[in-house]
């Protein structure tokens, strides 16, 4: 009995976690984005910068969860003899666990060049530190820095797509790689 | 199909609850620290968007549920071997399920249809300070509708959630 809670509560923070990441980014990138266009340039940025502050949160919290209640949901389940040895290679169903966690750490590694790389880049365009003729080098840094959030997002999205794809196929079946 | 139909219902109740998180958690607080005039050029765009993707998304959840109810009597969405469907049967599940659906529609659709518009009328030059000041209550009471209709569909949404993973609703590994 308390394995089967444990399950329901590792499978609850699991939804969490996948909504918080999926439907968070569409938000983010498909509501909150375009309304930006709307209000001066200047405010939208600090608009920008505040939400992608908040939303960082969120999606370092549901990356932090998803190992966390999937190694649950494995254990709880009594999974985890199905991916033991060489089965997380040779079935379909341990291979589709290790595509999952593959792109797991795709998004994570995606998320800190964001959180580390590109986003110090960005708030150095708010700040204008630097000054004087270092102010248009700053701009055209931000303004690649941006593009590539942007890129990166977009792909972080259609990886986040497909993870859903595997866990609805481990759910209903073996898998599927 | 019933791979891709789970997956679809996946997709629809993720961008509708993580929809509804970032508009609570991202959103809302961010507002404090606008001019309230962007404020009210940003939730009119972003209420607009928000509203056709929330019951987009709902509807993929409920047309996926459906036809994962119809072709598969012992799926994980309508599975036996959760700890919701103990001692429930497949016409009460249905219904609970349907009434928690059709409150988050209704939710989306106050929201959307009566309290957002609401929320930004203004009032004409012609009608005085007495009625400026009544269009301002009129704002201010739709607004704070707003907010707690909100939080009653966060919670509801939550809970929904809560029942799918004792259905064993998704992604528990060969969960079915």
């Amino acid at each position: 009995m308390t394995s089967t809670w444990v399950s329901v509560l590792a499978s609850y923070l699991h939804l969490l976690a996948v909504a918080v990441y999926l439907g968070g980014s569409v938000a983010m990138e498909f509501v909150l984005g375009p309304a930006q266009k709307f209000i001066p340039p200047a405010q939208a940025q600090v608009m920008g910068q505040k939400s992608a502050d908040r939303f960082l949160a969120l999606v370092w919290g549901s990356l932090a969860l998803f190992p966390i209640s999937g190694m649950l949901l494995l254990f709880s389940t009594s999974n985890q003899s199905n991916v033991s040895g060489d089965k997380f290679f040779t079935t379909t169903y341990g291979r589709t666990l290790f595509g999952m966690i593959f792109l797991w750490c795709v998004l994570v590694v995606n998320g800190l060049i964001i959180t580390f790389v590109l986003r110090p880049r960005l708030n150095q365009k708010a700040s204008g530190k630097g000054g004087g003729s270092n102010v248009s080098a700053n701009l055209e840094r931000a303004g690649k820095a941006a593009r590539w959030v942007s890129i990166i997002t977009r792909i972080d999205l259609g990886v986040a797509v497909f993870i859903v794809l595997l866990g609805a196929s481990m759910a209903y079946g073996n898998g599927l790689i | 199909m019933k791979v891709i139909l789970l997956f679809v219902f996946g997709m629809g109740w993720s961008v509708y609850l993580g929809g509804a998180l970032v508009m609570a958690w991202v959103w809302r607080p961010l507002q404090k620290g606008l001019p309230p005039g962007q404020t009210g050029i940003l939730c009119l765009k972003m209420g607009r968007i928000y509203k056709y993707l929330a019951l987009a998304s709902l509807g993929l959840v409920a047309l996926s549920w459906a036809v994962l109810g119809l072709i598969d009597h012992h799926g994980v969405l309508v599975g036996t071997n959760g700890v919701f469907e103990v001692g429930l049967s497949g016409l009460v599940r249905g219904i609970v399920g349907a009434t928690i659906w059709l409150a988050l529609v209704g939710f989306v659709l106050v929201m959307g249809v009566f309290l957002h518009p609401s929320s930004h009328i203004r009032a004409e030059t012609t009608q005085g300070e007495a009625g400026r000041e009544k269009m301002k209550e009129m704002r201010l009471k739709s607004i704070s509708r707003m907010n707690r209709v909100l939080k009653a569909e966060l919670a509801t949404a939550l809970g929904a959630t809560l029942i799918m993973a004792m259905s064993s609703a998704t992604v528990i590994p060969g969960g079915h």
